[in-house]
């Protein structure tokens, strides 16, 4: 039998407590500011409704952009092995330890008019990025990307290649494995990675200014806009951290079955 | 008409000198751990290839490295019930037995309805709409060996179908295996009566 349960030391618990407390401390300060009598009214004004717009935009097509890129790069950094997959790997997560700010200086030197590849862009195709929604988009893919890719490349190594080898001797050639195994029984972890890019690019800021400015109605996203009303109206700074406040405890509830069992 | 390997196969320390042909019949394998008796069925499914030498099925060369042939797993007329039953968690029982039917081309319904006689064979009516893990080992078992014999193929590889299930349910599973009109089956197994009823036995050295 196990003995009686002690008290943990003391040298344990005192900095176990300073690190809870500094993360719950600021929510209890942003929610005790908040004003909620008027809440609604301030996430109901034009400028906001703007920004939720743009928001939405950008975060749920960054978010299909991360599904769409990230299942096939997950699937080969999954499956095979090797120096350049481990170069490749490094590279992809690199914006998830870069500071956003660096991101996007990135982004506008690569993608910018006169950039690496935005000079073409221009001159062939009449597309710039910069200053635009679909900048914003590119960005906000930009730094959501990584969290796709790690969370269903975990899972598609755990899950092992067992299944697509009974596929293949059933007489599913690769694709067909891939689209009609592989992904409907990786289902909940492609599903877990959808809503952390998504998380990701909602609250993207560094990147976006960066690259994408602050344009009212194209690139002036939630946190933006939070920024900005600081200066001028804190207390709808407030009503609108609430608001990105509740949709990320929403999506860390919605992913409590994949973190908190396990 | 024959399955012939003549050929090397290594796996980390171990080289498997390999020279038998597996004819029609019930072919038994035998073997200490570790010999390399699931590799071999593994090489005849195209899930592992040769380091040397030819396979060879019904004269046609499945893998030969030196003449850089080697048929995928998805293009050999050759299907597997593993160890463990690999079952696709997502679909029913029936549609599992209708996946390698799917594949050979049938619309989804006309695949299911293929796939019931399959089903009946191994006497797992009463499964269909059951999802993978609330089935026994033994169900499951039962399961992976319809969708085996569904592939269609000249040729099934049974990798010690019987460890998996308690011993109530081997009898069920043995007279099944039996059974089977594949004209060509090779059953891995440990255990010497299997390997007695079969028509043919194989027995890998350790070394």
């Amino acid at each position: 039998m196990t003995p009686p349960a002690r008290r943990p030391p003391f040298a344990v618990l005192a900095p176990a407590g300073l690190g809870v407390a500094i993360v719950i401390v600021p929510i209890v300060g942003l929610l005790q500011r908040t004003p909620w009598s008027s809440l609604l009214n301030r996430l109901g004004s034009d400028t906001v409704v703007e920004a939720i717009r743009v928001s939405l935009a950008v975060s749920v097509v960054a978010a299909a952009l991360s599904l769409v890129l990230g299942l096939p790069l997950a699937w080969l950094l999954a499956r095979h092995d090797g120096r350049l997959v481990g170069l490749v790997r490094a590279a992809v997560l690199v914006p998830m330890v870069l500071p956003p700010v660096v991101g996007g200086t990135a982004l506008l030197f690569a993608l910018g008019r006169r950039g690496l590849v935005g000079q073409w862009l221009d001159a062939w195709f009449g597309v710039t990025l910069p200053f635009t929604t679909a900048g914003a988009i590119v960005a906000a893919t930009f730094v959501a990307l990584p969290f796709f890719v790690t969370t269903v490349e975990a899972a598609l190594r755990q899950a092992g290649t067992e299944l697509e080898e009974a596929a293949a001797v059933a007489g599913a050639r690769p694709v067909t494995r891939l689209l009609t195994v592989t992904i409907p029984a990786s289902r909940d972890a492609i599903m877990a990675g959808v809503a952390l890019a998504w998380a990701r690019a909602l609250g993207e800021f560094g990147a976006t200014i960066t690259f994408a400015g602050n344009l009212a109605g194209r690139t002036r996203t939630l946190p933006l806009e939070i920024f900005l009303a600081l200066e001028s109206d804190p207390a709808s700074a407030v009503a609108v951290s609430v608001l990105l406040l509740g949709v990320s405890l929403a999506v860390l509830v919605a992913l409590r079955g994949r973190w908190f069992t396990r | 008409m024959s399955l012939r390997i003549d050929g090397t196969l290594q796996r980390g320390d171990l080289t498997l000198e390999l020279d038998f042909d597996l004819p029609f019949g019930i072919t038994a394998i035998t073997g200490p751990n570790g010999a390399g008796k699931s590799s071999i069925l593994r090489l005849v499914a195209g899930l592992e290839a040769l380091d040397a030498g030819r396979l060879t099925l019904d004269g046609v060369v499945l893998d030969d490295r030196a003449a850089e042939v080697f048929i995928p797993a998805e293009e050999r007329n050759v299907s597997i019930a593993f160890q463990q039953p690999r079952l696709f968690p997502h679909l029913t029982v029936l549609q599992n037995i209708a996946y390698p039917l799917r594949r050979q081309g049938h619309a989804p319904a006309e695949a299911t309805e293929l796939a019931r006689p399959f089903a009946e064979r191994v006497r797992a009516t009463s499964l269909l709409d059951l999802r993978p893990r609330r089935l026994s080992g033994g169900q499951a078992q039962r399961t992976a060996i319809a969708v085996a014999m569904a592939v269609g193929a000249s040729t099934i590889l049974l990798d010690e179908p019987l460890t998996s299930i308690d011993e109530a349910g081997t009898a069920d599973i043995r007279r099944l295996l039996h059974q089977l009109d594949t004209p060509r089956v090779v059953w891995v197994t440990h255990d010497p009566a299997d390997a007695h009823d079969a028509d043919h036995q194989i027995i890998l050295g350790s070394r």
